[in-house]
């Protein structure tokens, strides 16, 4: 397998939302024969697969970017986070063929956490439960439930660490704030500090939500 | 009715019509991208990056999408801090994790209706 697509939109988007920290990532399409060629029981698999090995490179690529040795091991946790090297927080996201890494020194960040969506699904049905507080202003229904859906599943990555605690729709309510092509929201929960970033491009929502000031622990 | 054979650590009844119902829910998410699948030239896409950025996945979103089947079957919208990190390998695998999970949680409500007179 080859690199990743680095010239994916998802990627530059999320550098400009979180321009604190070192973004890697990108597709790994190329990698993927059409699905057509594939027989339909194998499909899922060979996506897995191809999953797994752009993870792993996203990952070494994070690990390069900030001078630590690309084969560090990055074990997963318990609550299913990621251990990066001590005195580094990050975060990883995949949909479809996108998968996006971030990582930055505690100094820089001591939360973070990313999140990628497709705008296809609509989650009408459980708006209520993910979006009690209300929908970002000014975008239409659907695509501010699956941005709400993605924002909040952001808070929940960056904060375990911090926490080990599993958190809810209803335990964060984000306050967007009007206009802008980046959205921002600042963020209530258990955890005081975190505010949240993100960006439509295409038919992805980039989300990532971080802490940038220890003084609010 | 078809029964339905999933892993799920209970036989009684309503997790099986719950799991059956998930089932059902999922082979029609992915009815339509299959058939969108198989009406493609492959040589005219060489590499259907938008068809496999398409293709369903049991992940958070995917499961939470679920939420009304449970409330039907049980009373209550799926509890989201059930759902697995990382999400499924299957919808299988969700099934066997999520279903005992709610009706673990079902009971716990019935239970403390009970307790409390029947109050809500």
């Amino acid at each position: 397998m080859d690199k990743l697509d680095t010239s994916h939109p998802t990627v530059r988007a999320l550098e400009l939302l979180v321009p604190e920290v070192m973004v890697a990532g990108g597709s790994y399409a190329a990698w993927l024969p059409h699905p057509g060629t594939v027989p339909v029981e194998n499909r899922a698999a060979m996506m897995g697969s191809a999953r797994q090995a752009a993870v792993a490179h996203c990952v070494r690529s994070l690990l390069r970017s900030v001078g630590v040795d690309e084969n560090a091991i990055v074990g997963v946790g318990e609550g299913g986070e990621r251990m990066w090297p001590a005195g580094f927080v990050g975060s990883l996201t995949h949909k479809g063929t996108v998968v996006l890494g971030v990582i930055a020194p505690v100094s820089s960040a001591w939360m973070i956490g990313i999140d990628i969506e497709r705008t296809d699904g609509d989650l009408a049905e459980v708006e209520s439960s993910i979006a009690a507080e209300g929908l970002a202003p000014g975008m239409d229904p659907r695509t501010a439930r699956l941005l709400t859906f993605s924002a909040k599943e952001a808070v929940f990555k960056a904060q375990y660490p911090a926490t080990s605690r599993f958190l809810g729709f209803a335990d964060v309510q984000l306050l967007w704030e009007a206009g802008g092509a980046c959205m921002r929201a600042a963020v209530r929960c258990p955890v005081q500090g975190l505010n949240v970033r993100a960006a439509q491009v295409g038919r992805w929502i980039v989300s990532a939500a971080i802490s940038i000031d220890h003084t609010d622990t | 009715m078809q029964l339905v054979t999933s892993p799920v650590r209970t036989s009684r009844p309503q997790a099986l019509a719950i799991a059956a119902d998930l089932k059902r829910w999922w082979d029609e998410e992915c009815a339509d991208w299959d058939a969108t699948v198989a009406g493609t030239d492959p040589t005219s896409i060489p590499t259907g990056v938008d068809l496999w950025d398409d293709m369903p996945t049991v992940d958070s979103k995917a499961i939470a999408r679920t939420s009304p089947i449970f409330e039907r079957h049980l009373g209550l919208p799926l509890n989201v801090k059930f759902i697995r990190p990382g999400g499924y390998t299957s919808i299988d695998d969700a099934i066997a994790d999520l279903v005992p999970k709610m009706d673990a949680a079902a009971k716990d409500k019935l239970g403390l209706k009970v307790r409390k007179g029947g109050e809500s």
